[in-house]
C-alpha cells in the first residue's frame, strides 16, 4: 500500500502544484469536518475530495476507493464500539437486543446516531486527507514542514526515516526469498525461527547501511546538517476556486441543513 | 604530468585485525589518468581508496594533494573533498535524499556553493551523466543503472579533479555499465583522473592506462595493462589460471 501511495503521489496531475495549498484545502475541509458537526457536511467532504482526486487529480478510482477501504476497516472497528452496547441487563431503549445467555447485546437509535456522526466526520476528514497524501508524495510535505519552520533535525530524520523505510523493505523483500527458497517458511516452527532471524538480520542490516551512508557524507563534505536545494512549485489558481466552492457548499450544508 | 595525488608509505590496520589492510601503500596518482585497482577480495582496494578521499587517516605515510600534505582539519579535508570525489559501491549506500535533484545538491552545498550556484552543478552533473530527466523523481523509485548514475552525478557535482569509484559497475547490466563508461570518458577528456577499483578485467584490460594490482595491502605491481597480462604472476594474483583461459 505505502508503494502505491507513493507510486501515485509522484505521477498525478497536482504533482507540481505547491503542496501549501493542496495541503490547506486538506486541513481546511477536515476542520470544517470538524467544526460543523452535520453528517451531512462529512457525506459531501467525502464526495467532494474523492471526486478532486480522482477528477482533477487523475489517480485511478479503484487506488481511491482501496486507500480509503483500509481505512474504513479501522473505522468500523470503532464504529461497531459505539453502536454495540453490551450488559447483564435488559436495554430498555433498545431498537435491537439479542440475549447470548446472560448478556445482553442492544443496539439503540442514540448509539446509532453518534456513530453515524463519527462515521461522516471521520471519512469527510479521511478523503480530504487520503487526497493530500495521493498527491503530494513525502518529499513535498517535508519541503512545506520546512518552509513552516520546522526543526531541521526533525526534517532531517523524516528524509532518512522516509528513505530507509524502501530501503528496509527491499532488503525485507530479499531476505524473504532467500529464507523461502531454503524452506524457511515451510512449517509453523520454521515461519517462526525464521522471523525471528529475519528482524535480527534487518536491524544488522540497517546498522550496516547507517554507517555506509555515514561513510558516503562524508565523501560529500557533511559537515552535521543535511542541506539540499529548497524545491519550486506552480500555483493552481482553478484549484484555488474549487477548494472556496468546497468550503462554500460544506458552510452552508452545515447551517442549512 | 603533475601529481594530483600522492600516497606516500601508506598503511592501516582495521581495530580488531589482525594483519594491517594496507601496508606502506606508495602511489602517484597523476591528471587525466585512467586507474584500475585489481586484487582479491581483502587486498585492500576499498582501503585505498577510503583513504585517499581522506575518510580513513593513515595511521602511517602521508597524503599530499598537488604537491602539499594533506591536513585532516575541518578546513583541509573540505579542501581534498573538493578535490577528490568517492562514489561507493552500492548507490543505495549513497543516496540518502527523497528527491534526485535534492540528493545531487548535497555536495555542492556543502562545499559553501550559492543555491545558484548550486543549482547549476546540479544541470551540470546531471547533463554529463545523462539524468536530467529524472531529476525531479524519487531516489527509491530509480533502477540500478540510474541510482548508479545519480550516485555518481552527486560526487560529479562538486567538480572534483580525481574521482575515486569503488566497484561502482559492479551488478549493472551492460547498457547501464556502458553509460557509466562513457560518463568517464568524458571525465578524462576534461583531464579528470579515475581511479577504479574492480574485478572486471575486461573493462580493466580495454579501459585502463595504468594497473595497479595490490596484495594482501601492498602493492605488486603499477603497470600498463599489457604488461600486467603478460606477467603469469601477476595475473595468479588477480583471478584463477581458468578465468585467464576464458
Amino acid at each position: 500500500m505505502l508503494r502505491v501511495i507513493d507510486r501515485y503521489a509522484f505521477a498525478n496531475r497536482l504533482r507540481a502544484v505547491d503542496p501549501a495549498q493542496k495541503g490547506g484545502i486538506a486541513l481546511g475541509v477536515i476542520l470544517l469536518c470538524v467544526a460543523l458537526d452535520r453528517p451531512i457536511v462529512g457525506l459531501m467532504a467525502l464526495l467532494w475530495m474523492v471526486g478532486m482526486t480522482v477528477g482533477y487529480g487523475r489517480i485511478p478510482m479503484r487506488i481511491v476507493v482501496t486507500v480509503l477501504g483500509a481505512e474504513s476497516v479501522f473505522l468500523a472497528l470503532s464504529v461497531i464500539g459505539l453502536v454495540v452496547s453490551i450488559g447483564f441487563e435488559y436495554p430498555d431503549q433498545a431498537q435491537l437486543a439479542l440475549s447470548l445467555g446472560p448478556i445482553w447485546v442492544s443496539v439503540s437509535n442514540e448509539s446509532l446516531q453518534t456513530a453515524l456522526h463519527v462515521l461522516s466526520r471521520t471519512l469527510g476528514a479521511a478523503s480530504a486527507l487520503n487526497f493530500l497524501i495521493l498527491t503530494t508524495p513525502l518529499v513535498d510535505l517535508i519541503e512545506l514542514l520546512r518552509r513552516l519552520r520546522m526543526p531541521a533535525l526533525v526534517i532531517e530524520l523524516m528524509m532518512l526515516t522516509y528513505r530507509a523505510i524502501f530501503i528496509l523493505l527491499e532488503t525485507l523483500e530479499q531476505m524473504t526469498v532467500a529464507q523461502t527458497a531454503r524452506l524457511g517458511y515451510a512449517s509453523w516452527r520454521a515461519t517462526m525461527r525464521s522471523s525471528a532471524l529475519l528482524g535480527s538480520q534487518l536491524f544488522i542490516a540497517a546498522f550496516r547501511r547507517s554507517q555506509a551512508l555515514e561513510l558516503a557524507l562524508t565523501a560529500r563534505g557533511f559537515s552535521g546538517d543535511l542541506r539540499v536545494l529548497p524545491l519550486t512549485y506552480v500555483a493552481d489558481r482553478r484549484l484555488w476556486w474549487i477548494a472556496g466552492l468546497i468550503v462554500m457548499s460544506l458552510t452552508l450544508a452545515g447551517w442549512l441543513v | 604530468m603533475t601529481a594530483v595525488l600522492t600516497l606516500e608509505e601508506v598503511s592501516y590496520r582495521f581495530p580488531d585485525s589482525p594483519s594491517p589492510a594496507l601496508r606502506d601503500v606508495s602511489l602517484h596518482i597523476e591528471r587525466g589518468q585512467r586507474i584500475v585497482l585489481l586484487g582479491r577480495n581483502g587486498a585492500g582496494k576499498s582501503t585505498l581508496l577510503l583513504i585517499a578521499a581522506g575518510i580513513l587517516r593513515p595511521q602511517r605515510g602521508s597524503i599530499r594533494l598537488d604537491g602539499a600534505p594533506v591536513v585532516y582539519s575541518r578546513q583541509g579535508l573540505r579542501r581534498l573533498r573538493q578535490c577528490v570525489g568517492l562514489v561507493m559501491q552500492s548507490p543505495d549506500d549513497q543516496l540518502f535524499s527523497a528527491s534526485v535533484r535534492q540528493d545531487i545538491s548535497f555536495g555542492p552545498l556543502n562545499l559553501g556553493l550559492s543555491a545558484e550556484e548550486a543549482h547549476h552543478a546540479v544541470i551540470e552533473a546531471a547533463a554529463l551523466c545523462d539524468v536530467t530527466d529524472l531529476l525531479d523523481r524519487p531516489t527509491h523509485a530509480l533502477s540500478g543503472g540510474q541510482k548508479a548514475r545519480v550516485a555518481l552525478a552527486g560526487v560529479l557535482a562538486m567538480r572534483p579533479r580525481c574521482l575515486l569509484v569503488d566497484e561502482a559497475t559492479s551488478g549493472l547490466d551492460l547498457w547501464a555499465r556502458h553509460h557509466v563508461l562513457q560518463v568517464f570518458n568524458r571525465l578524462v577528456e576534461q583531464e579528470t583522473t579515475i581511479l577504479l577499483a574492480t574485478h572486471d578485467l575486461a573493462l580493466a584490460r580495454c579501459w585502463a592506462d595504468l594497473v595497479v594490482v595490490l596484495r594482501e595491502g601492498q602493492i605488486a605491481a603499477v603497470a600498463p595493462p599489457a604488461q600486467v597480462w603478460a606477467d603469469p604472476s601477476l595475473r595468479a594474483l588477480i583471478a584463477p589460471p581458468e578465468i585467464w583461459l576464458e
